[in-house]
């Protein structure tokens, strides 16, 4: 069962690229290819944070308004800072996690509770600083920070999430907090009685993914060369989509961030994909509605060890 | 802290409906001072005829919380209902009656289809109206037509704003008996008293017999239905159908429960509760704007005042491990 | 064993109180270096209880511990590891999905960081391993997922564990704490565990707690008895043998008007069969066949894991169960689908083991539980409840089951155990029964509520219900049966007739069992 729910995303990648490739060769084309990752770099690496907020068995519903919210802000303070606004709106988004988390562990109200209300409020916020439009970027180097290509053929944005993504895994696989999370999602209650600080792991990854959210907000801004109210509104379904199909159980327990890759690549295939197809977005939106069910289903039918006894 | 929260404990009951109570009257004093209208005639049916949508969403959410499950799919399900009923108004000019009818069905399937994958897969709840909510919602976003849709059919316009008993408005009266009858049918039914029993103890309920499948069905249809009416008021009183009407919805209306006293875990609370919560934000909301606050900051402060009643009439004695 | 040796832990004049009930009271307890001791006691004498305390999971509410001749105090049961007192969980404490390296350290990783918080794995895992081959577990891979190795590995995976901490926190001489480490395994297993018990005993002391009373023969140096929270017996080795162990851990004769023996019916072959199991098989049972007659109580003994429970959810239908061969109630063969329902239909009632989380709601009222079963007693109008008809059940009930409650509205959460019970079974008497499985339904109640219990057992007897009786208490199943059937390792070894006048004795029952 385990060996299934490693190859799975790996083979709905092949099975995707050759629907994909059969019905429209575009999509096979080394440029689609870079289409592809270019796509899929804003949300590996907000993916790669909400891994440990889901690996902890915990849910993540603000990720959209983090990111927005960030990359407004950025916006707005790209006049006066340049690229320092991209550490703005990190640190605007690891505040904002940093509360999720406390609100989560101190007033112990669940975290599907704590996220949604925290995302609403931050609409609001959001209206307020982009007073219900968008906010346009004109600076070059700010737009180039993800837009440059390097080598002359890879955009500085694949880059970046290469690089955050690398730095994941290695958090998730050799440090302490990395264990933990996976700890707690196993089994918090032994995690408990052998001494792990439940409490303070959690406020971290929270942390971590609000932070994350601030970074990919702000890198969006740059992309698209404008930040808008709702430019952040698909990360939600698709971080959680990217991180369940890649192998992460939604109950947490189960997974790692290195799996999440493959999840990532799958959601920006699809949407790529229904895209050359001409699909239309009101269609792609039930697609990858049903896409996140299914993922589930499938990987909850691989007992989680216990279960096994 | 200890002494705070024993004392918690023992006065649950009573406080869980004193916390609200009070901050409902502060809020009816804050904003009275603000602006003495807040208290007329008028500004009450307002209230109604805002409150009313909200009160039916609750309810329904209340049926299925008190289960121990989740629907994060309400909004959609109310903009879903909302939009189909706009677009047949418009384009195929039914009567009034033929709309409710078609409204509830549509409620009532959405409802079915989050029970029937809640009850057959292994998926939890809140996976699974987590996929209905963006599925439904992408069905919404592709009937509208990327465009408001916007009808004139002066029965629906009555439904909502007509005045069948004194002044009060429609939307109210429906949205009050049809809360009467719920709550008779949560507090007093073996329905009722199945939902309690599966939230509170699902195991327990099973083996003494009940037939958890099946009332968790029809829970989720009941939510879904009244979700759909909720969607037909809405459409009704603005006569427009817009892509995200509903979505507020949602938070607006877990926490109307919650605060109302009935616990997230299940099992406890009920439907008669609820109003409190709904009043509760209901009065925030229009106060808010008869003192004129800005409708960006309504957003936050709104969202704000939810995490704080929430915080404060949570029961967190039945969550054993908070996830 | 000799006067002049100091022990290495000592718990003096220990009790343990949970919401006002005494647990245990005034316990001695010596632990001496490198040496194996044992504590008997039926369910609910206290063991476990004790042992949580040595392990600071509980802290006493009175007396004192010293380990290693300071003052013992954990807080937690982090602190007792950190002081070298580890404990071996029936479910072991271990995080399935982590590595068993990762298990060895967790919490404790601090002391192999570099900076940023990284870990040095490679460091672990050759300390895991050191450790491992040290103890002659050398064919457990520390790089391997925990999950992955079978419950008698893992077993040994946490006792490893305690050593290798004991090595970390430099302890030198640990002090391991079995809680039933054998319940689940079976006999291959067991040697081997007792085979590696006894070559840690040089750098080790060991705490066992056991169902089979043969272990404790085989295992241990010196044995404790406990009998209703309080120390009753010492033994050293050479005094202790499984009758006299036995003697000390049940202390009293079986009292023939507890049980209401003479109320036992005599059961006629006219009698209807109400319940037939035929070649149950599945899981750990393995073709247990029995007939069960109207107005009969048919127990089923044996030892913690050897199958008797799973018979019980086969009958009630309630999952996991093993399906194999047929179960039928009045000559209907019950489906394996939705069993459960099918059972309730039968008027198959259950008392399920974990009463609080199976048997009954505590968070609902008393009325609202004895309805639970019967909701289409106590309507009007169809669909809707009356209160008022169902206040009148309540109090019907708590009149004729001597229920001590404040009244129908009270939430069960606050009842006693004996009266949550009666709570259980008023429900399946409100709906009507012909067939009651009880499993261990005295577990966790009074003594007086356990007369009245079996008083009710009696007269549902007497109106013609059968039941099956599973339980762990031996005088009960002796005393209160009309037929018994032991069970082992999945088997039916025996069944014995148990008429008032030549009921079985102990002794006989038990060497079925071991």
């Amino acid at each position: 069962m385990t060996r299934l729910r490693h190859l799975a995303p790996l083979l709905v990648l092949a099975l995707l690229a050759v629907v994909f490739g059969v019905l429209n060769p575009v999509f096979v084309t080394p440029e689609n290819a870079r289409n592809i990752l270019f796509q899929a770099s804003v949300l590996l690496i907000a993916s790669c944070g909400a891994t440990f907020v889901i690996l902890m068995g915990s849910i993540d519903l603000s990720v959209g308004a983090v990111a927005t919210l960030a990359g407004v802000v950025a916006a707005l303070l790209v006049p006066s800072l340049g690229y320092g606004s991209i550490f703005v709106a990190t640190l605007v988004g690891f505040a904002i996690g940093t509360i999720n988390g406390l609100l989560y562990v101190y007033l112990r109200i669940p975290s599907i509770l704590v996220t949604l209300g925290v995302g609403t409020s931050l609409t609001g916020v959001i209206l307020f600083l982009s007073d219900g439009g968008s906010i346009p970027i004109r600076d070059a180097e700010y737009i180039a920070v993800t837009q440059y290509e390097f080598l002359a053929y890879l955009p500085m944005i694949i880059v970046f999430a290469i690089l955050v993504y690398s730095v994941c895994v290695l958090i998730g696989e050799r440090t302490r907090f990395g264990r933990m999370t996976l700890a707690i999602g196993s089994d918090e209650e032994t995690a408990k009685l052998v001494g792990v600080s439940v409490d303070y792991v959690k406020i971290q990854a929270f942390a971590l993914s609000g932070a994350l959210c601030g970074l990919c907000g702000a890198l969006l801004a740059s992309r698209l060369g404008t930040a808008t109210g709702t430019m952040g509104d698909f990360l939600m379904l698709e971080t959680i989509t990217a991180v369940v199909v890649g192998g992460t159980a939604i109950a947490g327990g189960i997974g790692g961030v290195a799996r999440t890759l493959l999840g990532v690549l799958v959601v920006a295939m699809l949407s790529n994909g229904m895209n050359i197809l001409a699909v239309h977005p009101y269609l792609q939106t039930i697609i990858k509605g049903c896409v996140i069910l299914l993922a589930v289903i499938a990987t909850s039918r691989s007992l989680s060890a216990r279960d096994l006894s | 802290m200890g002494a705070i929260s024993t004392f918690y404990q023992t006065h649950r009951t009573t406080l869980g409906v004193l916390i609200p109570l009070a901050f409902l009257i502060l809020l009816i004093a804050v904003f009275t001072s603000f602006n003495e209208r807040f208290l007329s005639w008028v500004n009450v049916f307002n209230l109604m005829r805002q409150s009313s949508i909200l009160l039916l969403v609750a309810t329904g959410t209340t049926f299925v919380i008190l289960m121990g499950a989740i629907d994060l799919s309400v909004g959609s399900i109310v903009t879903l209902v909302a939009i189909t009923a706009a677009l047949l108004l418009r384009e195929a000019g039914m009567s009034a009656i033929e709309i409710v009818a078609i409204g509830s069905a549509i409620g009532a399937a959405c409802g079915a289809i989050n029970g029937v994958l809640v009850v057959y897969t292994r998926v939890p709840s809140f996976v699974a109206t987590l996929s209905t909510m963006i599925v439904f919602g992408g069905i919404s976003t592709w009937v509208a037509g990327g465009a408001n849709v916007t009808f004139r059919n002066a029965e629906m316009t009555w439904l909502a704003s007509g005045k069948l008993i004194w002044q009060i408005p429609n939307s109210g009266l429906w949205a009050l008996v049809i809360f009467a009858t719920a709550a008779f049918v949560g507090a007093r039914s073996t329905f009722g008293r199945a939902l309690y029993a599966i939230g509170a103890g699902g195991t327990a309920a099973k083996l003494s017999g009940i037939d958890v499948a099946r009332i968790q069905m029809i829970a989720f249809i009941v939510s879904g239905i009244l979700c759909g009416l909720a969607g037909l008021l809405l459409v009704a009183r603005t006569s427009t159908g817009t892509a995200r009407m509903g979505d507020d919805l949602l938070l607006e209306a877990i926490a109307a429960v919650v605060m109302g006293g009935t616990a997230l875990s299940g099992g406890a609370g009920g439907v008669h509760r609820t109003i409190l919560g709904v009043l509760v934000i209901s009065v925030l909301k229009n106060g808010m704007n008869v003192a004129g606050v800005h409708p960006y900051a309504q957003i936050g402060i709104t969202g704000l005042i939810v995490i704080i009643a929430v915080t404060l009439t949570l029961d967190r004695s039945r969550l054993a491990s908070v996830k | 064993m000799s006067d002049d040796r100091k022990p290495i832990f000592q718990m003096r004049a220990a009790a343990k109180r949970f919401a006002g009930v005494t647990v245990i009271e005034d316990v001695d307890l010596d632990i001496f270096a490198n040496e194996i001791v044992g504590i008997a006691g039926e369910n609910g004498a206290g063991k476990s209880t004790t042992l949580k305390m040595i392990a600071g999971i509980y802290s006493p509410s009175e007396g004192s511990m010293a380990l290693f001749g300071r003052a013992f105090a954990p807080e937690r049961y982090t602190d007792a590891v950190r002081a070298g007192v580890s404990m071996v969980f029936q479910e072991q404490a271990l995080v399935p999905n982590l590595r068993v390296y990762e298990n060895f350290f967790l919490s404790h990783e601090s002391k192999f960081s570099r900076a940023g918080g990284f870990v040095d794995a490679g460091r672990m895992i050759d300390l895991s391993e050191r450790h491992l081959r040290k103890l002659g577990l050398g064919h457990i891979d520390p790089r391997k997922v925990t999950a992955s190795y079978e419950f008698h590995d893992r077993q040994m995976i946490e006792i490893a564990k305690a050593f290798v901490l004991a090595d970390f926190f430099e302890v030198e001489h640990p002090i391991l704490l079995l809680d039933e480490p054998t319940a689940a395994i079976g006999d291959k297993e067991v040697a081997v565990l007792f085979e590696s018990i006894r070559r840690f005993r040089d750098r080790a002391s060991f705490v066992l707690i056991t169902h089979r009373l043969s272990e404790y023969m085989t295992l241990c140096d010196r044995l404790y008895v406990m009998k209703d929270g309080r120390m009753v017996a010492e033994m050293a080795r050479g005094e202790f043998s499984t009758p006299r162990i036995h003697q000390a851990m049940v202390g009293r004769e079986r009292d023939e008007e507890y049980y209401k023996e003479k109320r036992q019916r005599t059961v006629a072959d006219s009698d209807e069969i109400v319940l037939s199991v035929d070649k149950l098989s599945g899981g750990h049972v393995k073709r247990v066949s029995f007939a069960l007659r109207q107005g009969e109580i048919l127990g089923i003994g044996g030892l913690v894991g050897c199958g008797k429970e799973e018979v019980a959810r086969a009958v009630v239908g309630f999952e996991p169960f093993p399906t194999g061969g047929t179960v039928t109630i009045r000559g209907n063969k019950l489906p394996v689908r939705n069993r459960g329902k099918s059972c309730v239909t039968a008027n198959v009632g259950f008392v399920p083991k974990e009463r609080k989380i199976e048997g009954m709601i505590p968070y609902l009222s008393v009325a609202a539980n004895m309805s639970l079963a019967a909701l289409n007693k106590v309507t009007v109008l169809p669909g809707f409840i009356s209160a008022v008809r169902e206040s009148r059940l309540a109090r019907d009930y708590i009149k004729l089951l001597h229920i001590r409650t404040t009244g129908p509205g009270q939430l069960c959460q606050y009842l006693s155990g004996g009266n949550q019970q009666k709570v259980v079974m008023a429900k399946w008497l409100a709906k009507g029964v012909d067939l009651l499985v009880l499993d261990n339904p005295t577990r966790g109640v009074d003594v007086g509520a356990k007369e009245e219990i079996y008083a009710l057992m009696r007269d549902l007897t007497a109106k013609g219900v059968a039941i099956l009786l599973i339980t762990d208490d031996l005088l009960e199943l002796i005393g209160l049966s009309n037929r018994i059937l032991i069970m082992r390792e999945g088997e039916a070894v025996t069944e014995r007739p148990a008429p008032p006048e030549a009921k079985p004795t102990e002794q006989e029952l038990v060497s079925f069992m071991i």
